[in-house]
């Protein structure tokens, strides 16, 4: 049976969207092959919806259950998935390009000879053959490419590409637990992790902003702001006039003048919707505004909007979000 | 002894507009291409020098596979302040595939000896991010990718790359060892146009495929280009505002960049029951992160 596999990526407790885009893809090919589909999934002590999986498309989750895999070890990673491979040869296996499957697809490529085409924007079928297109340079030119090399081909694909597939709760995936390999020779030593402090991390690397206008009324009403972006993982950010009163430094500020952003999802604290501020932040995948002038400019491009009094509404909302990421 | 670093360099092909191919449509005709020094590289240049400055390492040698137009991206590691330049003579088509990159690079490395090799996690026209891969599997070197902070104590390499989300890991391991720099938080520093004039009378040093005991045509390539797809032709039309809006609401949609409307839920009411809608909303859309430990 010709198998595909995925790498389901998690923040620990949850997967990550792009791991729901990668089963639909990997659904998409196995109907045309006839093929199965079999997420692997490096958990380390972590709790994860592994049903999940199942519903969005794979057929069989590979568990590599380890402690030294709570945060991301190469060595083990690429050990334990190469074993997995000469055991059961799937055919594709796509990862998400993230820093982690991006790493992990080039580490497996080139210490096993397979090939690797990351990036990729398509997938085709043509007979027995595996065309992936992928984007060349600039100015719209793509490339197709085959492998040439026995072993499964690698596929990366960036999330938010391909969009997710409806989910059948009905369906069941079998999961399998398997011991992870460690080897005895390891060239890294994973020795730390360090957490994003909301204040100070790159803006243009977060995915949830939590943003501060004038709205927001005095430097110590900012803590209501800070207490949000800390429990749902956020970074604070803040227009021009925030930083102007030095409510927050030049590099929180998003907008014309400041950084421009592209969150998964960004929170508009007291936030009117001046133009050179939008400018800044348009592109967020979710926006959702708190203000108390219903005809703001900022609820135009919302998807969600609350009218009322950001001090207000702020510690109801954090009280609330902290309730569900205890879930 | 301190150890030196051998940073690798690229002239990076950009394209013009329109783009035009070459007769078998099999590449991008020649003079449709703008050279440039790889972005990702001014920032794996200045780690390198903030280390040489820092006492941390002996001195930096860079180095870049290509034809004659490569010398420019070495002119500018010598202009910055890196103490030697050498170049590998290939052609530029030679270089497309990752594997044949990391070869050559590689070979030369350890030729001179190198320990410590500093690159830019990917180039600006190829994208990959696979040469320091390949170079560190052929060098039998640890791999750190996606690096953005660089600590040397003896032979123990210490970083901290750049993970979803902001945060950042920490990876230990001895030499030899390649390290791939992300873009990272420091800007480049700037080069001065006579300095870059200065580098240009410096010496680059040649290193051939025959000198370096290596092949191309023996280099493995594990994916092969089939194709090109030449830019979808996009029509001339220019979106503009609305001319039945006003000039201040035009000159709004200008400046957001025409940033679309969205069908808004808007919520008023009881404050408890709003921010439970709230927070729901962020929550069925799987929009609330976990907090991690």
């Amino acid at each position: 049976m010709i198998g595909i596999w995925i790498l389901a990526e998690h923040d620990g407790g949850n997967f990550a969207l792009c791991s729901f885009e990668l089963l639909g893809e990997a659904r998409r090919l196995a109907q045309k092959l006839a093929g199965t589909v079999a997420a692997l999934v490096l958990a380390g002590d972590d709790e994860l919806p592994i049903d999940v999986l199942g519903h969005y498309g794979a057929d069989r989750v590979y568990l590599i259950d380890d402690p030294r895999l709570h945060h991301y070890d190469p060595t083990v990673a690429v050990a334990s998935i190469t074993r997995l491979c000469r055991l059961h040869q799937p055919v594709l296996m796509l990862f998400p390009a993230t820093t982690t499957g991006s790493d992990l697809a080039a580490r497996l490529a080139v210490s096993q000879d397979w090939s690797l085409v990351p990036h990729c924007v398509n997938i085709q079928i043509r007979g027995d053959r595996i065309e992936l297109v992928r984007p060349l340079a600039q100015r719209g030119i793509h490339g197709v490419f085959s492998a040439s090399q026995s072993g499964p081909g690698i596929v990366t694909i960036l999330p938010d590409t391909l969009g997710v597939e409806r989910p059948e709760r009905a369906r069941r995936t079998m999961v399998e637990r398997v011991t992870a390999v460690i080897p005895q020779h390891q060239d890294i030593e994973v020795c730390g992790f360090v957490a994003a402090d909301p204040r100070t991390s790159d803006l243009g690397e977060a995915e949830i902003i939590v943003a501060a206008g004038r709205g927001v009324g005095s430097l110590d009403n900012m803590r209501l702001v800070e207490e949000l972006a800390t429990v749902i993982g956020g970074s604070v950010a803040g227009t021009r006039p925030v930083v102007d009163l030095g409510w927050l430094p030049h590099s929180r500020q998003v907008g014309q003048t400041g950084t421009s952003v592209r969150p998964r999802l960004y929170i508009a604290c007291g936030i009117s919707g001046a133009a050179q501020h939008v400018a800044g932040m348009r592109d967020a995948g979710t926006i959702v505004a708190v203000n108390t002038d219903r005809g703001a400019p900022i609820f135009d491009i919302a998807d969600l909007g609350i009218v009322d009094d950001v001090t207000k509404v702020l510690p109801l909302l954090t009280q609330c979000c902290r309730a569900l990421c205890r879930k | 002894m301190r150890p030196e670093v051998f940073l690798c360099v690229k002239q990076a092909a950009g394209l013009t507009t329109p783009v035009r191919f070459n007769s078998d449509a099999s590449d991008v005709a020649p003079e449709c291409r703008i050279w440039s020094t790889n972005d990702g590289d001014r920032f794996a240049l200045d780690a390198a020098l903030r280390a040489r400055e820092g006492g941390v390492i002996g001195g930096v040698t860079c180095v870049t596979a290509g034809p004659t137009e490569a010398d420019e991206a070495l002119y500018y590691c010598l202009a910055a302040g890196a103490d030697r330049a050498i170049r590998i003579p290939v052609s530029a088509a030679a270089l497309f595939e990752p594997a044949v990159a990391g070869a050559l690079l590689a070979a030369a490395i350890r030729h001179l000896g190198g320990q410590l090799v500093f690159a830019a996690q990917r180039s600006s026209d190829g994208e990959s991010g696979m040469v320091p891969v390949y170079l560190a599997h052929a060098l039998g070197a640890a791999y750190l990718s996606d690096v953005t902070d660089f600590q040397l104590d003896g032979t123990v390499v210490e970083i901290r790359r750049r993970i979803e989300g902001g945060h950042r890991q920490v990876w230990r391991s001895q030499l030899p060892a390649v390290v791939a720099f992300d873009r990272g938080s420091a800007s480049p520093r700037y080069v001065a146009v006579a300095a870059m004039a200065l580098a240009r009378r410096r010496e680059v040093q040649q290193l051939t495929e025959s000198a370096l005991g290596i092949s191309l045509s023996q280099i493995p390539r594990p994916v092969r280009l089939e194709r090109l797809i030449p830019p979808r032709v996009r029509t001339k039309k220019l979106p503009g505002p609305d001319w039945n809006q006003s000039a201040t609401e035009r000159m709004q949609t200008i400046v957001i960049g025409g940033a679309a409307r969205r069908a808004s839920t808007m919520l008023e009411g009881p404050r408890e029951e709003v921010a439970a809608v709230a927070a729901d909303y962020l929550h069925k859309r799987r929009l609330l992160r976990h907090r991690v430990s």
